[in-house]
C-alpha cells in the first residue's frame, strides 16, 4: 500500500523525490510496502527532512523501543511518552547518527535507555522486578518485514537472561534497567556488596559466552 | 603487573561494561583499562553483550496514539519559511544531543578521548547548523543559491535575499595556523563591508562552512567576500581575499 509523501511545508525537497521513487520502484517490484529499505538509508532519508522515512523507521523499531521504556519504567504512560521523545530526537538529531554510524537499532535503543534512566532518576523511581514469564511478550507476533539474522542471536540472549539463577538476572536487571551501581543494588537488595559483585560477573560472563556463541543456552545450576 | 592484579581488574570488566562501578573504581579501572589490551578486548565482548541485552527484549506495540501524537509533533519542528522572522537555532539542545550521540557511539571513556569529543562536537554542531539551516533555506522557493569563486578554493552560498540568514560552504581553503583566522564581509552597496562571521576549516576537512547571520535582509547587500584575517578578525578587511561572489 502506498504511502503518502508529505514534504517540507514552502516548497520541493529535491532529494526527498529519491525515496518516492524507491516506492515507486517497489510497487512495480510486487513488494507490499518499503520496509525493504535499510535503516541507514531511512535515516538519510530523516536527515534530509524525509518524515515518510521518519514513520518507517518508526513502524521498525518503536515495538522495541517501547517494550524497553516498559520494563524500565513499569508505566505504560510513561513509556509512551520516553518513546515519542525518541523517534523525535530522531528526527531533530538524524544528522549525529551519520556522523557517528554502528548499528542503528542499537544507537535508538541507546538513546532510549538513558531517556528511561534520566527519567527513573529525575522521578526517583521504584525498580521494578519482573517476573521470569511475560505473558503479553510478542515474540511470536513480530511484524511483517522484520528479517534480520540477528533476531535469533537476541532471542537466545532473552532465553538466557530468564534462565540465570534468579539472585544473577535481578543484580543484572537492577544495573541494567535501573541503572544502579553495586552500591546501590547491594542497599536496595539487602546483600553485601561482595555478594552483588559476584553475582552481577557470573552473569554477565554467562550471558557473554551466550552471546558469542550466538546458539541456544543449556541452562546449567550453578550457586553463587 | 601480578596475576592477581591483571585478575582483579579482569574481574572489574563486566561491572564497568554495565556501568556499575562506583566512581572511584571506576576511575581505577579506567586508568588500567588505557594500557591494557586484554581487558579493551574483554570489554568489547562484554559490550557487545549489552547491546545486546537492548535489543533482547521482546518488543511490544504501542498505542497507536503515540505514532499519531509523534506525528503531530513532527508538524510544529519543521522549520517554517517567513519574511520576517530570524532562523533560531536550538544550540543548547543540538549540542546536548550530539555530545550523547557521540558519548554512545565511540563508547568514550577516557579524558584524553572526552576532549576530542568537545572538538568534534563543536565542528558537527557548526555543521549541523550549516546543513540544517541550508535545507531550510533551499526548501522555500525564494532561496539562491550562487557560486563563489577564489583562486584556488571555491564554494557556494545558500541564501534567501528577503531573509537576513545565509550559508556559505567553501571547499579547498587552505589550513591556516592558529594565528589567522577566514573573515566572511557583506558588501553594502556603497563599498562598505560588514563583518558576516569567522570560521576556520578543520585540518582533514575539505569543506568548511558558516552560517551567516545579518542584521538586515541579504538583499541590502551586493556581495560576499572571505578574506584571511589575524585570529579574532578585524574590524574591516586587512588580509588577501579568497573568495568572493556578487548576488
Amino acid at each position: 500500500m502506498l504511502q503518502s509523501r508529505k514534504y517540507p511545508a514552502g516548497g520541493r525537497c529535491p532529494r526527498g523525490g529519491e525515496s518516492i521513487r524507491a516506492i515507486i520502484h517497489a510497487a512495480l517490484q510486487g513488494q507490499a510496502s518499503v520496509s525493504t529499505i535499510p535503516d541507514g538509508t531511512l535515516i538519510e532519508y530523516v536527515a534530509r527532512g524525509d518524515e515518510s522515512a521518519l514513520l518507517d523507521l518508526y513502524d521498525r523499531h518503536a515495538g522495541r523501543v517501547y517494550a524497553l521504556a516498559l520494563r524500565m519504567l513499569g508505566d505504560g504512560m510513561a513509556a509512551e511518552e520516553i518513546t515519542q521523545d525518541v523517534f523525535f530526537k530522531l528526527w531533530t538529531h538524524a544528522p549525529s547518527y551519520l556522523a557517528s554510524r554502528g548499528e542503528f537499532a542499537v544507537w535508538l535503543l541507546s538513546i532510549a535507555r538513558h531517556a528511561a534512566l534520566d527519567r527513573l532518576r529525575s522521578e526517583n523511581r521504584r525498580p521494578v522486578l519482573w517476573d521470569a514469564e511475560d505473558p503479553e511478550a510478542l515474540w511470536d507476533d513480530l511484524p511483517a518485514g522484520e528479517t534480520n539474522p540477528e533476531e535469533t542471536r537476541w532471542r537466545s540472549l532473552y532465553f538466557a537472561l530468564q534462565a540465570l539463577p534468579p539472585e544473577q538476572r535481578q543484580v543484572l536487571e537492577l544495573a541494567y534497567y535501573h541503572g544502579m551501581s553495586h552500591g546501590q543494588i547491594a542497599q536496595y537488595l539487602g546483600w553485601p556488596v561482595g555478594t552483588v559483585k559476584t553475582r552481577l560477573r557470573l552473569g554477565m560472563e554467562r550471558l557473554r559466552l551466550q552471546w558469542l556463541a550466538g546458539e541456544n543456552p543449556e541452562p546449567k545450576s550453578e550457586s553463587a | 603487573m601480578t596475576n592477581e592484579v591483571q585478575h582483579v581488574f579482569r574481574e572489574m570488566v563486566p561491572g564497568y561494561a554495565l556501568d556499575a562501578l562506583e566512581a572511584e573504581e571506576k576511575r581505577r579501572f579506567e586508568k588500567h583499562l588505557r594500557g591494557c589490551g586484554e581487558c579493551q578486548g574483554l570489554l568489547e565482548e562484554y559490550r557487545a553483550t549489552a547491546d545486546g541485552l537492548l535489543l533482547s527484549l521482546p518488543p511490544r506495540l504501542p498505542p497507536s496514539r503515540v505514532r499519531a501524537r509523534l506525528i503531530a509533533s513532527l508538524a510544529s519542528a519543521r522549520p517554517a519559511p517567513s519574511a520576517s522572522r530570524p532562523h533560531r537555532w536550538p544550540v543548547g539542545q543540538l549540542a546536548s544531543g550530539l555530545a550523547l550521540a557521540l558519548l554512545l557511539a565511540l563508547n568514550l571513556w577516557t579524558a584524553a578521548q572526552l576532549r576530542d569529543v568537545k572538538r568534534q562536537q563543536a565542528l558537527l554542531q557548526e555543521q549541523l547548523r550549516s546543513s540544517q539551516t541550508a535545507l531550510a533555506l533551499q526548501a522555500n522557493p525564494q532561496a539562491r543559491t550562487l557560486t563563489v569563486s577564489g583562486e584556488r578554493a571555491s564554494g557556494s552560498l545558500v541564501l534567501n535575499p528577503q531573509q537576513n540568514t545565509g550559508v556559505l560552504f567553501a571547499w579547498g581553503l587552505e589550513p591556516l595556523d592558529t594565528s589567522s583566522t577566514y573573515q566572511a564581509w557583506l558588501i553594502r552597496p556603497d563599498g562598505s563591508r560588514v563583518s558576516a562571521g569567522l570560521f576556520r576549516p578543520e585540518p582533514n576537512q575539505d569543506l568548511a562552512s558558516l552560517v551567516i547571520v545579518a542584521d538586515s535582509p541579504l538583499s541590502d547587500f551586493v556581495a560576499l567576500g572571505v578574506t584571511i584575517e589575524p585570529q579574532g578578525g578585524s574590524p574591516a578587511p586587512t588580509g588577501r581575499r579568497v573568495l568572493e561572489t556578487e548576488f
